[in-house]
């Protein structure tokens, strides 16, 4: 036997578990089975959420939090990239930085929170600081070794053919290493929201992750929550945009 | 030094080794251009070497490569090569692989490249849907667009099938007499060989063996005895050593008997 599932069907389930959830939270707490001040009911949570944005605090956390990931990643990632770049194409650069970048990859980065703090405050350098320095490295690896391991007889021919500098790189080397750079880009996007999280839970006056910690004062529940659903959702665009960016660039290895 | 000139390939005394194998032991050649040779040989007899020598793209130990007079260094820039795996972009559409090192403004020769080797319609296809056919024909519109003249064929057909082969080996004949490039084609089918190349040459212990030229009118009949007779007789020599050693064991039963 066979199923033939429909393409609009298909779209649909991917959300039937966590839709599931959401009703059956909801069911538990009307009947009363999951106490308030445990968990509050997902209407109590899409009641705070909505009260938050119309004043206009909700959009303003979740902005800065944003631009905090967006500002770290870009720079994080553009450093990390081209030192995968260079040191993965030239000699030189490669026996004078590799060895120094793996020993700094093995300091957890969390762990320079005290140090960041004192150095920075907790205003925005040290969270985009923070946010750079984690993105940092998975891009760096993955360019690295993908720039490394590009077929060597592409590269041979593409020489053969006239190819040399910047024309051998964009046609040969730059493709052969995407599939590798893109899992780095992937891996750190969930590094990215990581970061940001603790650094914004630990010591922050503004963004999503203070907007918890200050509703755990007041006991707001509905808040705590609705900041981690906040993250659930930005974790599921951020590998959209992951997938958007393999689809269009890696669309002959379909 | 004078008829050396003349050479279109002139090689002397070349020898080039693999850490301690030395694979060429001081080989000489000189073709003439236009021709078409073969090179045949065991596996790991030096053939695709001494293709990558003439290419640019090794250099050898000792000896020397002239090319139309002046010495080889570096790239050869009269020669295109094909490789026996293909070498096609995957990430690149047929038609952009076969525009590879030529500029924009010439997409219409890559056009026409594409359509010699009767792939035109399938330019917008990625190198992955292609059959093992399909992409050694994009490879050989890829090497023809830049109207060199000199084609290397690096075991292009190894890996096709039988009716393929011969497909294939007919396309690269009648490109070869339209377009009058020299060619020097790497087999380790000594039919093959025999079948397109005006001379069949074979590599034995880092030297030229043989030095066969293949007088037999084109196109060339598999059929025709004195065709047969040229790829026994190379055949034969490849498998010196072996064919000794069954006669012997022939004789020594006989003696017995």
């Amino acid at each position: 036997m066979k199923f033939i599932i429909k393409e609009s069907v298909k779209k649909f389930i991917p959300w039937f578990l966590p839709l599931l959830l959401i009703v059956g939270w909801q069911l538990f707490s009307w009947v009363g089975v999951i106490p308030e001040r445990i968990l509050p009911a997902p209407t109590k949570v899409l009641q705070a959420g909505i009260e938050l944005l119309s004043t206009g605090e909700l959009s303003s956390h979740v902005g800065i939090s944003l631009g905090r990931a967006l500002a770290g990643f870009l720079i994080g990632g553009t450093i990390g990239f081209v030192f995968g770049l260079l040191n993965g194409m030239f000699k030189v650069s490669d026996l004078l930085f590799d060895t120094s970048i793996q020993m700094l990859r093995n300091i957890p980065h969390l762990a320079l929170i005290p140090l960041v703090i004192l150095w920075f405050g907790i205003g925005e350098t040290s969270k985009i600081f923070l946010v750079a320095l984690g993105v940092l490295f998975p891009i760096y690896i993955n360019t690295y070794h993908g720039i490394r391991t590009v077929d060597k007889g592409l590269v041979e021919m593409g020489r053969a053919y006239g190819l040399k500098g910047r024309a051998l790189f964009f046609a040969v080397i730059l493709p052969g290493a995407m599939s590798s750079i893109l899992v780095g880009v992937r891996f750190s996007l969930g590094v990215m929201w990581l970061t940001l999280i603790v650094s914004e839970t630990i010591s922050a006056h503004t963004g999503i992750g203070y907007m918890a910690m200050n509703a755990r004062e007041f006991m707001q529940m509905d808040v705590i929550v609705l900041s981690i659903l906040l993250y659930a959702l930005f974790g599921k665009l951020s590998d959209m945009i992951a997938r958007f960016l393999e689809g269009k660039l890696l669309q002959w290895n379909t | 030094m004078e008829s050396n000139k003349e050479k279109y390939i002139l090689i002397s005394d070349i020898k080039k080794s693999y850490g301690e194998r030395q694979v060429l032991k001081g080989l000489d050649l000189s073709i003439e251009k236009g021709e078409f040779v073969a090179i045949v040989g065991k596996s790991g007899c030096g053939k695709s070497t001494l293709l990558r020598l003439i290419a640019g793209l090794e250099s050898n130990d000792e000896g020397s490569i002239y090319m139309n007079g002046e010495p080889l260094d570096h790239l050869n820039k009269y020669a295109r090569i094909m490789f026996q795996d293909g070498r096609l972009l995957p990430w690149k559409r047929v038609i952009d692989n076969v525009c590879l090192g030529i500029p924009d403004t010439a997409r219409v020769k890559a056009t026409d490249a594409l359509r010699q080797v009767g792939l035109d319609e399938r330019m917008n296809d990625w190198p992955s849907k292609l059959s093992g056919g399909q992409k050694q024909r994009v490879a050989l519109a890829r090497a023809l667009v830049h109207n060199p003249s000199l084609l290397l064929l690096d075991e292009p057909l190894g890996a096709l099938d039988a009716l393929t082969r011969i497909e294939m080996q007919d396309l690269i004949e009648s490109l070869w007499k339209e377009k009058k490039f020299t060619s020097i084609l790497v087999t380790h089918d000594v039919e093959e060989a025999v079948a397109i190349a005006d001379r069949v040459i074979l590599i034995e212990d880092g030297v030229i063996s043989v030095n066969q030229p293949i007088r037999l009118p084109r196109p060339r009949q598999r059929t025709h005895p004195a065709f047969s007779m040229y790829v026994e007789e190379i055949l034969e020599k490849i498998l010196n050593r072996k064919k000794n050693k069954i006669t012997l064991v022939k004789k020594s039963r006989k003696a017995q008997v």
